[in-house]
């Protein structure tokens, strides 16, 4: 099997040969680095933060700050900005509970869109329920994109927060979010961007997509699982008191909140997960992103092409023709998602079928679900030759009787 | 009726290629036609791929069939139902599914295709 010359980086495929993984929007590998860092957090640093005066814990904390600071670089944003939590989806409840639930009534309304992940859609679902107000969802067009018309129509002077994905996470297209901003910042209506899946292919800056939150995983972006990152624009985070309260955030005998980010963090944190979260985007920072911008972008080219092979067997690929990031979703007449997935299971190829936490878009779209294959910087052209014979085979199974 | 289980079992053990596995439950739900059965009333919730199972009593026996979007399932399923076809209802609930324990198979059954199907054991300790 050809090897690119970053796949020697990421263990697991050492510990797995011969399987093709193929399912990087669920979740990515760990380079080496960012295991050693776990590793060398528990074997030689492990000590609390914010809590103790010890030279230990001084440590763990002025790591875990410089984890903070170099996510904020990464996004372009002040290290006060940034929150540690535990996830994407627990970042998008931060900003619904906290910032969008105290203004919103019955008169106002939230705009999100049809492409919106699960973990996008429901905190603002269920806010609005519990306010009364109404929640507009954009549709997209046939080829999958967002409907920047149906946007504007939506957005109007009641409208609290669009809460928009930067990148579909079974499209393989990114939302026009920088007209997105632009739409809102006319209406003057707060912008929650969701990066999830989008930064382990693409850079984003807050600053100059001036948007008002923005959120990520560090799973899906080669860091590891338990560690995700809310970006709040400095003018909210006053305004704003935490979701979760406990250990950690208050000061004084008055129980003050602390003032910056760290309010959020109640608990013990996950000064490991942060740590490992800085390393892999050094690690992303080291390599060529040129390089694997290229990579990836003839990945795509070559993964769309083997799609016209297996057509006869009536496949479809969903959404653009277009595919901007290399996440692929294709359906087939003649055989269902589950029965392709499970096939392609026993020939050792990792991919995910069904709704993708994606209902909404599904529902448009008028399907109950599909196979995803979704690749990463480590993945490789063989890897695709394999899954398209695999593919091949398996349909030639499924189809045979119809 | 234990013995219709311990022959798939046996079946299934003789395989040598997973792939024929498939085959197996793939042409048994091929096998199975289409039996007018989509109805809300059997159909099973929270199973991803569309599950129907219809249960009846003929003379004090069960007679099940089954249902489903993917051959794979459906084939699973409908060997569940020959399992416990011909049964008494105490026979039946006193009957565990075991066949799909010893093998890969189930690695491709995700949580909510497995509770799906064990769902329908679970329509048998109702009644």
């Amino acid at each position: 099997m050809m090897k690119n010359k970053w796949r020697n980086d990421f263990p697991f495929f050492a510990g797995n040969p011969g399987l093709v993984y193929f399912d990087n929007s669920a979740t990515t590998q760990k380079p080496q680095i960012v295991i050693d860092t776990l590793c060398r957090f528990y074997t030689d640093e492990n000590a609390p933060i914010s809590r103790s005066a010890y030279t230990l814990s001084r440590k763990a904390e002025q790591k875990s700050e410089t984890a903070r600071q170099i996510v904020a670089t990464f996004l372009g944003a002040k290290k006060g900005e940034i929150v540690f939590t535990k996830s994407a989806t627990e970042a998008a409840n931060i900003v619904a509970a906290t910032y969008a639930a105290r203004r919103l009534t019955s008169r106002h309304n939230i705009v999100v869109t049809a492409l919106e992940h699960n973990s996008n859609f429901l905190p603002w679902r269920q806010i609005c329920a519990g306010a009364r107000a109404e929640l507009r969802v954009v549709k997209i067009t046939q080829e999958g994109c967002l409907d920047l018309e149906d946007l504007e129509q939506k957005i109007d002077d009641q409208t609290i927060i669009a809460a928009v994905t930067c990148a579909s996470n079974f499209l393989g297209s990114k939302t026009e979010y920088e007209r997105v901003a632009e739409i809102c910042k006319q209406h003057r209506v707060s912008l929650v961007l969701d990066a999830a899946q989008l930064v382990a292919h693409q850079r984003i800056d807050v600053r100059h997509i001036n948007c008002d939150f923005l959120f990520l995983s560090g799973h899906k972006m080669y860091a590891p699982a338990g560690i995700g990152v809310l970006y709040v624009k400095e003018e909210h985070l006053v305004e704003m008191n935490p979701l979760l309260v406990g250990g950690g955030i208050v000061s004084g005998q008055d129980f003050c909140f602390v003032e910056n980010s760290a309010k959020f963090e109640a608990g013990t944190q996950d000064v490991a997960a942060r740590l490992g979260l800085a390393s892999a985007i050094q690690y992303l920072q080291q390599i060529n992103e040129n390089e694997v911008a290229e990579h990836e972008h003839n990945l795509c080219s070559y993964v769309h092409s083997g799609f016209q092979h297996v057509e006869k067997y009536g496949v479809k690929m969903l959404g653009n023709q277009v595919v901007e990031l290399p996440i692929f979703s294709f359906i087939c007449e003649k055989a269902h998602f589950f029965d392709i997935a499970a096939l392609l299971n026993h020939f050792q190829i990792a991919v995910r079928s069904g709704s993708l936490c994606a209902q909404n878009a599904f529902s448009q779209m008028g399907i109950e679900g599909c196979v995803r294959i979704s690749l990463g910087l480590y993945n490789t052209f063989d890897e695709v030759d394999i899954f398209f014979n695999a593919l091949e085979l398996s349909l030639r199974k499924l189809t045979a009787f119809s | 009726m234990l013995k219709t289980q311990q022959k798939l079992i046996k079946k299934l053990s003789q395989m040598e290629d997973e792939l024929d596995i498939f085959d197996y439950f793939i042409d048994k739900a091929l096998a199975g036609g289409k039996p007018d059965i989509r109805k809300s009333e059997y159909q099973i919730r929270g199973c991803a791929s569309g599950l129907w199972v219809k249960v009846e009593r003929k003379e004090d026996k069960l007679v099940l069939t089954a249902d489903s979007d993917s051959l794979l399932i459906k084939g699973i399923a409908l060997s569940i139902c020959e399992i416990y076809n011909g049964m008494t209802v105490k026979e039946a609930k006193a009957t565990k599914i075991t066949f799909l324990d010893g093998f890969d198979l189930a690695g491709e059954l995700n949580e909510s295709r497995r509770n799906g199907l064990s769902q329908i054991s679970g329509i048998i300790m109702k009644l």
